[in-house]
C-alpha cells in the first residue's frame, strides 16, 4: 500500500527541468529544458585542471582556444552563421569555454559543431605563426578594468594567478607538438563538461550528446590548487584603482556575502565595476573604477559601520538579481552551470541562492573586511 | 509576451506606449528624449545634464530612486547619445504607482542643483572610457564655464511633454499604465522657457587616446531613419561587419592580420544614422596606411559577394532580433549591444518611432531585411565604403 502511494506521488511530480549525466569515462553532461526559449545554447567546458598555466607555457591555452575554435576545416563559423548560429570561445583561468548558439531546430548542428572541437588537432607551425599575429593584436588592446584585475591576480596568487590571455613572447615559442599535447590534456574526458540549455527534450538530447564522447577514460592527475593567496599592493600601467577580495568556493555563505558586499559597494560608486569568475577554488572578487579620481579605497576605508549595515539588503538583493538574471536565459544559464560543474560535478548555482538567504549583518561585515587594505589586494593605476 | 501596445495621445501630448508582459517579474520604464543637431557647447551641457539627472528630484532623493530600482535588475541609468537621452529603470510590480511617480518626477522636476551639476562636471572630466567607447564617441567636450543655470535651461527645453517618448512594460493589465500616466499628467507643472536654438559652440576637436591602442574608422554618409534604403544598409552592415564570417573578420583580421577587433555598425545621428566601421589595432608606424588598405580590400571582397553572403547576413539578423544573439549592429548605446531583454525592448518601443516613424517590431524589421536583394545589399556596402572618410585616433604616444 505504501509502495503504491509512493509511486502515485512520484507519478504526479512534474518532470525534472534538467538532467545531469556522468559518463563512465568522466565526461559530465547537463541538459536543461527551458520552455519557449528562442535560442538553444550548447556549451563545452574544458577544465584547466590537467593543464595549468606556467611561466613556460603562459598563453598556450589561449592560442589553443583560437586554433580549436576554427573547427575541422577552418570554416565552422561560416557553416554556423549561414543558418544564424554563432560560436564564441574564451579562455578563463579554470576552463576553456566554447559556446554555440543556434535555433532550437538546429540541435544537431550545435552538437556536431562541438564534436568538431573534440577531434584531434591537426596544425602546422604556419597555422600557429599566423594565429600569433592575431593574438599579438588581441593582447595589445589594453583595458584598464582588465589590467587592474589581472594585476591583482598576479600579485595575489603569483604564477597560479596568471592572466589567461597569456604573454606574447611565450606564445611565440609554441610548436605543434606542444599544442597537441596540451589539447589532449585539456580535452581529456574527465576534464570535459557539456551543457545544453533551451527548449529541448531532456532524454533525447542527452542521448544525442552522449554520442559525442565515445572515448576511453584518461588517467591524468589534477595539478595543485591555487592556494590561499596573499594580500598586497601592486602598481600597473593603467588608470584607476581596484580592491580585490579573496573569496572561497562559489556558492558558500562567505562567497555569497562577499559578492553582496561587492555589488553594494559598486552601487555606491558611480562607474564602478565588479569582476568575478565563479570558481570552486579560491579566487578574487575585484571592485574598481577606471576614472582618474577613483576613490575606491578611500570610500571603503572610510565607510562607517552604520552605513555598511544599511547596505546589507541592497547588496543581497543585487546579488540575487544578478544570479537570477544569469539563470534566465539559456546562454548565461548554461555558462554558469558549466563553469561550476567543470570544477565540481555536483556544483550548482542554486547553492549560491541558498547561501544568500543566510547572509546576515555579521557575515556581511565579515565579508566587508575581505576588502580592507590589510586583507585585500590593492591594484593602483599609475598612468 | 507583448499583448498590446496602446498609445495614449489624447491627453498626454508626448508618446506613451504600454507593453503588458504578463510573465515579466518587474516593470520597466524607458524615457527617450530626442536631441537636435547640437553644436559642441550644447553637447557638453547635454552630457552634464545626463549625469546630473541621476542626482535626484525635488521629491525623491538619489538614494530613494536607487532603492526603488535595485531589486529589479535594472538600476536607474541615464545615457546620452548623439540623437537622444535615455533614462531607464526597473522596479517591482508592487511599486507600480511609485515607480511611475518617480518617472514623472525625473522628467518634470529633476533637482539639478549647483552641487549636482558640479559633481557631474567633475565626474565627466575625470572619466576614463575604454578605447572602444572613445572610438565611438571621439569628440572632445569642453565643460569649462558650464553653470547649473545652463543645465536647468536645457532640461526644461528638452523635457517638454510633447517631446518625450515613454514606454512602460511589465506584468500589469492592459490600459493600467496608460490610465495611471494620464492621471499623473493632470498635475504637470508646465515651465515656460524660451525655444531651443541648437547649434551653438565651436568644436574642440577629437579626443586624445589615453590607452596604447589605435582606432581606425571608416564613416559613411548620414541618412535619415525614414530612408527606404535603411534595410539594405543595415543588411550590408551585417555582411560587412557582424559575426566571424563577415567581410571585416575574413579580410581585415584573418587575411590582412591587421586587427583582433573590428566591427561595422549603424550609429545614430541627430538626423538619422551613419554607417561606421571601426578597427582597433596595436599602435604601429604603418597605422596611417591601414584605413586605405582595409577600404580597398573590403571593396574587393564586396564585389565578390554572392547570395550566400546575403543569406548569411539575413540569417544572422533573424537570430539577433528574434532570438537575442548579441551581435546587433544597431549601435544605439555606447556600451554593449541592444538585445531582446525586457529593458531593451522597452527602450526600442520608445525610441524607434521617433527615428523612423514606425512602431518597433522585430518581425517587421527581419521581414524587411529578408526582402533585400543581393544587388541592393552589395550596392549599399559599396556606397558605404566608397564614400567613407577615414579617421584615426592614434595610441602611438601613450605609454
Amino acid at each position: 500500500m505504501l509502495a503504491l502511494l509512493a509511486s502515485a506521488v512520484l507519478f504526479q511530480l512534474p518532470p525534472p527541468e534538467r538532467l545531469r549525466t556522468l559518463l563512465p569515462n568522466g565526461v559530465a553532461i547537463l541538459v536543461e529544458h527551458m520552455a519557449n526559449q528562442p535560442l538553444l545554447s550548447v556549451q563545452l567546458f574544458a577544465s584547466a585542471k590537467y593543464s595549468p598555466e606556467t611561466a613556460a607555457t603562459h598563453g598556450y591555452r589561449h592560442l589553443l582556444e583560437h586554433l580549436v575554435a576554427k573547427g575541422e576545416n577552418g570554416n565552422l563559423d561560416h557553416r554556423l552563421e549561414s543558418v544564424g548560429g554563432f560560436l564564441q570561445a574564451r579562455t578563463l583561468r579554470d576552463v576553456m569555454h566554447f559556446e554555440v548558439s543556434v535555433s532550437p531546430r538546429e540541435l544537431e548542428l550545435g552538437l556536431s559543431s562541438i564534436g568538431e572541437l573534440l577531434r584531434p588537432l591537426t596544425i602546422t607551425q604556419a597555422d600557429i605563426d599566423k594565429e600569433v599575429l592575431v593574438l599579438d593584436q588581441e593582447l595589445g588592446l589594453s583595458n584598464d578594468a582588465m589590467t587592474l584585475a589581472s594585476s591583482a591576480w598576479k600579485e595575489g596568487f603569483g604564477e597560479s594567478g596568471f592572466d589567461p590571455n597569456g604573454d606574447i613572447a611565450t606564445i611565440k615559442t609554441a610548436i605543434p607538438e606542444k599544442l597537441m599535447d596540451l589539447k589532449a590534456k585539456t580535452f581529456a574526458p574527465s576534464a570535459l563538461t557539456l551543457v545544453i540549455a533551451g527548449d529541448v527534450d531532456l532524454k533525447a538530447t542527452t542521448r544525442l550528446a552522449k554520442e559525442l564522447f565515445d572515448m576511453p577514460a584518461d588517467s591524468y592527475k589534477p595539478a595543485k590548487v591555487r592556494g590561499k593567496g596573499v594580500a598586497g599592493r601592486i602598481e600597473c600601467e593603467c588608470t584607476g584603482e581596484a580592491r580585490a577580495a579573496f573569496s572561497g568556493p562559489f556558492g558558500g555563505v562567505s562567497n555569497a556575502a562577499e559578492m553582496s558586499v561587492a555589488f553594494a559597494l559598486a552601487s555606491e560608486l558611480d562607474g564602478a565595476f565588479v569582476t568575478y569568475t565563479p570558481s570552486q577554488e579560491r579566487g578574487l572578487i575585484t571592485l574598481g573604477r577606471t576614472d582618474q579620481s577613483s576613490g575606491v579605497g578611500l570610500y571603503i576605508d572610510a565607510l562607517s559601520i552604520d552605513n555598511l549595515y544599511a547596505l546589507v539588503p541592497r547588496g543581497t538583493a543585487l546579488a540575487r538579481t544578478w544570479l537570477q538574471n544569469q539563470l534566465a536565459r539559456p546562454e548565461t544559464n548554461a555558462s554558469l552551470r558549466g563553469l561550476l560543474m567543470s570544477q565540481r560535478r555536483s556544483a550548482s548555482p542554486e547553492e549560491f541562492l541558498d547561501s544568500l538567504d543566510m547572509v546576515d549583518v555579521l557575515s556581511f561585515e565579515s565579508a566587508f573586511s575581505a576588502f580592507s587594505k590589510e586583507r585585500a589586494v590593492i591594484s593602483v593605476g599609475v598612468r | 509576451m507583448i499583448l498590446a501596445a496602446i498609445l495614449a495621445t489624447t491627453i498626454f501630448p508626448g508618446r506613451f506606449v504600454e507593453l503588458p508582459m504578463p510573465t515579466a517579474t518587474s516593470i520597466n520604464v524607458a524615457i527617450v528624449v530626442p536631441l537636435p543637431a547640437f553644436g559642441a557647447r550644447d553637447r557638453a551641457v547635454t552630457r552634464v545634464l545626463g549625469r546630473a539627472l541621476l542626482e535626484g528630484t525635488d521629491e525623491f532623493t538619489k538614494n530613494h530612486i536607487r532603492e526603488l530600482t535595485h531589486g529589479s535588475g535594472q538600476s536607474v541609468s541615464c545615457s546620452v547619445m548623439p540623437d537622444h537621452i535615455r533614462i531607464q529603470f526597473g522596479f517591482a510590480p508592487q511599486d507600480f504607482a511609485s515607480g511611475l511617480i518617480v518617472a514623472k518626477s525625473m522628467i518634470e522636476e529633476a533637482t539639478l542643483s549647483d552641487d549636482a551639476v558640479k559633481a557631474a562636471i567633475e565626474s565627466l572630466s575625470y572619466a576614463k572610457t575604454s578605447y572602444w567607447t572613445r572610438a565611438l564617441l571621439p569628440e572632445a567636450a569642453d565643460y569649462d564655464g558650464i553653470k547649473s543655470f545652463d543645465v536647468r535651461l536645457l532640461y526644461y527645453q528638452l523635457f517638454k511633454p510633447e517631446r518625450l517618448s515613454i514606454a512602460v512594460s511589465g506584468p500589469f493589465q492592459p490600459d493600467q499604465a496608460r490610465d495611471y500616466w494620464v492621471k499623473l499628467y493632470e498635475d504637470w507643472h508646465q515651465k515656460s522657457v524660451r525655444r531651443l536654438v541648437p547649434g551653438v559652440g565651436a568644436e574642440k576637436g577629437l579626443i586624445q587616446a589615453s590607452d596604447p591602442v589605435t582606432t581606425i574608422e571608416l564613416a559613411g554618409p548620414e541618412f535619415t531613419g525614414s530612408d527606404p534604403k535603411l534595410p539594405a544598409k543595415l543588411l550590408a552592415i551585417y555582411a560587412l561587419g557582424a559575426g566571424k564570417d563577415s567581410a571585416l573578420w575574413r579580410v581585415v583580421r584573418e587575411r590582412l592580420r591587421m586587427s583582433y577587433r573590428q566591427e561595422a555598425f549603424l550609429w545614430p545621428t541627430a538626423d538619422g544614422f551613419r554607417a561606421r566601421i571601426v578597427i582597433a589595432v596595436k599602435p604601429s608606424d604603418q597605422e596611417g596606411t591601414f584605413a586605405q588598405a582595409a577600404q580597398s580590400a573590403l571593396l574587393e571582397d564586396v564585389a565578390s559577394w554572392t547570395d550566400a553572403n546575403r543569406s548569411r547576413a539575413s540569417a544572422l539578423a533573424q537570430s539577433v532580433y528574434l532570438r537575442g544573439l548579441p551581435l546587433n549592429p544597431l549601435q544605439l548605446q555606447a556600451n554593449g549591444v541592444i538585445g531582446v531583454s525586457q529593458a531593451d525592448r522597452t527602450f526600442m518601443t520608445a525610441y524607434w518611432p521617433l527615428k523612423t516613424t514606425k512602431f518597433w517590431s522585430e518581425k517587421d524589421l527581419v521581414k524587411s531585411l529578408q526582402d533585400v536583394s543581393l544587388d541592393d545589399m552589395r550596392d549599399a556596402a559599396t556606397d558605404i565604403l566608397k564614400s567613407s572618410l577615414p579617421r584615426v585616433i592614434s595610441g602611438m604616444n601613450v605609454r
